[in-house]
C-alpha cells in the first residue's frame, strides 16, 4: 500500500481486553479519511499499535491483529485509546504502554479515547485539568485522576477529545471527518455504514444509573487483578482507591 | 458464573476474510455482554479455519475467530455479518454455505446484518419472507425471493435481519430483550455506554441519491461481480442451489 512522509496515520492503542466497537466503530467511520474514491487514501491511515504484533484478546471472542508495533510508529498524527472496563484501568500499570501514549501524544495533533480509554491517558498523566468524558460509571475514578468530568457524549478540550461509550466514539469520529476533511464526507461515510440509529427502547437518559452495580461488582471482583496490575503505580492506586 | 458450558446458549458470529468488521463488532459486542449478565448464554466466532482474517479496514489489522464450524454444527443462535464484493464471494464459499444451511436447520435464531442477508438469501432461507439489508443492495435480496423491507431491523419467524452495518447494534439489543427481557437490553445497552448522537443528524433515505459518493462505494464493488455472472444470477431466484458456483 502506497505510502509516504505526508500520511497522516490515525494510530489506535491496543491491549487486551478492550472493547472490540470502540476501535472498530471509529475506525469505520474514519474511512471517511482512509478510503479514497478508487482505491485506499494516502492522506490518511488508521493502524491499530500494540506492544507487539501478536493477537490481543478483545473483550468478546474476536482477537485482533495490530497492524503495527508501538516502535513503528512514534509520530502518529492522532492517538486514540479505546475502553475496556476493568482492563483498561489494568492497562494503567502497563509501562511500556503508558510510555508510548506520553511520547507519541507530544507531536500528534489530535489524542483522543473512547470510554475507559480515558484511563490510560489519566495515568500518562495528559488529562490533568482537562475537561474529559468516559462512561458514567467511572466518572468519580476519572476525576480523582485530576480530570475535569463532564457528561456529554463527546468532549473537546484544546488537542484533546474525549468519548463517553461505544456510540460517542462513533459520533466523535464522524465529527473528526468534517472537521479535517468536511462535512459532505461525514455525511457519505454515515451513509455508507448506515448509521442511522434507532436503539429500541430509546437513549440511555431514562436509565442513567442502571449500571452503577454491575461497575461495584466488576472492580470488587477485580480487586486482586487490578492491585497487581497497578504495583507499579502505587501513585494511581492511592488516587483510585484511597 | 458458573454456568456449565453444555447447558449454555451458544450464539455463533460467521466470520470469512473480508467482511465489514462493523457488521460483525456490534451484535457481538453488544451479545457478549449480554452474556456477561445472562450467563446461560455464550458467544463464539466461527470460521471455516481458525486462522487470521482482513476485514474491509484498509490497513494491516487481521481478526481471528476462536472455534471451527465444525467445533459449533448446532449453535442455538447464529448470526451473519455482511460486506461488499468479499460477502459476495461468501456467497460462492462452499464451507460457509453448507454450515449455514445446516445450522440453521436447528437453530432457533437466525441473524444478519446488512449483506449477511445475502448470505442467508442465497441459500434459499429468506424466500417468501420478510428480511432486510443494506440500502444499496436491496434488489440482489429481492431476486432471491426476499421481501425487502426497508426498517432497521425486521423478524420474521426465527429470521432476524438487520439494515446495514451499526443497524447490528439495534437489531441485537432487540434480540436482547427477546433472549431475556427489556431490563436486561437496558442493562446491557447502558454498559456499552450506547446513547447515539450522530452529529450531523441521522440518513435522509428519501434524497440518498445525492449521497453519490457512498451508493458508489457500495455498489461499485458489488457490480462486476454481478456483471460477470448476469444469468447465473437471474437464474438464481428459483432455484438458489444453482448457485453455488458464483466466483469460488
Amino acid at each position: 500500500m502506497p505510502r509516504d512522509d505526508k500520511t497522516r496515520t490515525i494510530a489506535f492503542v491496543a491491549y487486551p481486553g478492550l472493547t472490540l466497537l470502540e476501535v472498530v466503530g471509529p475506525m469505520t467511520a474514519f474511512m471517511g479519511l482512509t478510503r479514497g474514491l478508487v482505491s485506499t487514501s494516502r492522506e490518511y491511515s488508521t493502524v491499530l499499535v500494540a506492544e507487539r504484533v501478536e493477537p490481543v484478546d478483545s473483550d468478546t471472542p474476536m482477537a485482533l491483529i495490530p497492524d503495527k508495533a508501538f516502535e513503528e510508529v512514534p509520530d502518529p498524527f492522532a492517538l486514540i485509546v479505546p475502553g475496556g472496563g476493568v482492563h483498561a484501568l489494568k492497562a494503567m500499570g502497563n509501562e511500556r504502554l503508558i510510555n508510548y501514549l506520553r511520547f507519541a501524544s507530544h507531536g500528534a495533533e489530535i489524542v483522543g479515547s473512547v470510554s475507559t480509554g480515558g484511563f490510560p491517558l489519566a495515568a500518562a498523566g495528559l488529562l490533568e485539568d482537562r475537561r474529559a468524558t468516559t462512561h458514567p460509571s467511572y466518572a468519580d475514578l476519572l476525576e480523582k485522576l485530576g480530570a475535569n468530568y463532564v457528561q456529554s457524549n463527546w468532549v473537546e478540550d484544546g488537542n484533546f477529545i474525549t468519548a463517553a461509550g461505544v456510540s460517542g466514539g462513533i459520533d466523535m469520529a464522524l465529527y473528526l471527518v468534517a472537521k479535517l476533511k468536511n462535512e459532505q464526507q461525514a455525511k457519505s461515510i454515515q451513509t455508507a455504514m448506515e448509521y442511522d440509529p434507532d436503539p429500541p427502547f430509546g437513549g440511555l437518559e431514562q436509565n442513567g444509573g442502571a449500571g452503577g452495580n454491575g461497575l461495584a461488582t466488576g472492580l470488587a471482583e477485580h480487586r486482586a487483578d487490578l492491585e497487581s496490575a497497578l504495583a507499579d503505580r502505587p501513585d494511581l492506586h492511592q488516587k483510585l482507591f484511597g | 458464573m458458573a454456568t456449565d458450558e453444555q447447558d449454555q446458549k451458544t450464539i455463533a458470529f460467521v466470520l470469512y476474510p473480508g467482511l465489514t468488521v462493523f457488521d460483525m463488532a456490534g451484535p457481538l459486542q453488544v451479545l457478549t455482554a449480554l452474556s456477561d449478565i445472562a450467563p446461560e448464554y455464550r458467544t463464539v466466532v466461527v470460521a471455516e479455519r481458525l486462522e487470521p482474517m482482513d476485514t474491509d479496514i484498509p490497513g494491516e489489522m487481521k481478526v481471528l475467530p476462536n472455534n471451527t464450524f465444525e467445533e459449533v454444527p448446532h449453535p442455538f443462535a447464529f448470526v451473519v455479518p455482511g460486506g461488499n464484493a468479499p460477502t459476495i464471494r461468501a456467497m460462492g464459499n462452499e464451507a460457509i454455505r453448507t454450515y449455514v444451511r445446516s445450522a440453521a436447520e436447528t437453530a432457533e435464531v437466525v441473524g444478519s446484518v446488512c449483506t449477511g442477508a445475502l448470505i442467508l438469501a442465497s441459500v434459499g432461507l429468506l424466500e417468501g419472507r420478510q428480511a432486510t439489508t443494506h440500502w444499496a443492495f436491496y434488489k440482489i435480496l429481492e431476486q432471491f425471493g426476499a421481501t425487502y423491507v426497508r426498517r432497521r431491523w425486521v423478524e420474521d419467524g426465527k429470521f432476524i435481519c438487520s439494515a446495514g452495518v451499526s443497524a447490528g447494534i439495534d437489531m441485537a439489543l432487540q434480540l436482547s430483550a427477546r433472549l431475556t427481557d427489556e431490563k436486561t437490553s437496558r442493562e446491557v445497552q447502558y454498559r456499552l455506554g450506547y446513547d447515539p448522537e450522530p452529529p450531523f443528524g441521522g440518513i435522509d433515505y428519501e434524497h440518498i441519491g445525492g449521497q453519490l459518493g457512498a451508493a458508489r462505494a457500495g455498489l461499485s464493488l458489488a457490480a462486476p461481480l454481478i456483471a460477470a455472472k448476469p444469468k447465473r444470477l437471474n437464474r438464481v431466484p428459483r432455484r438458489p442451489s444453482s448457485f453455488g458456483k458464483l466466483s469460488s
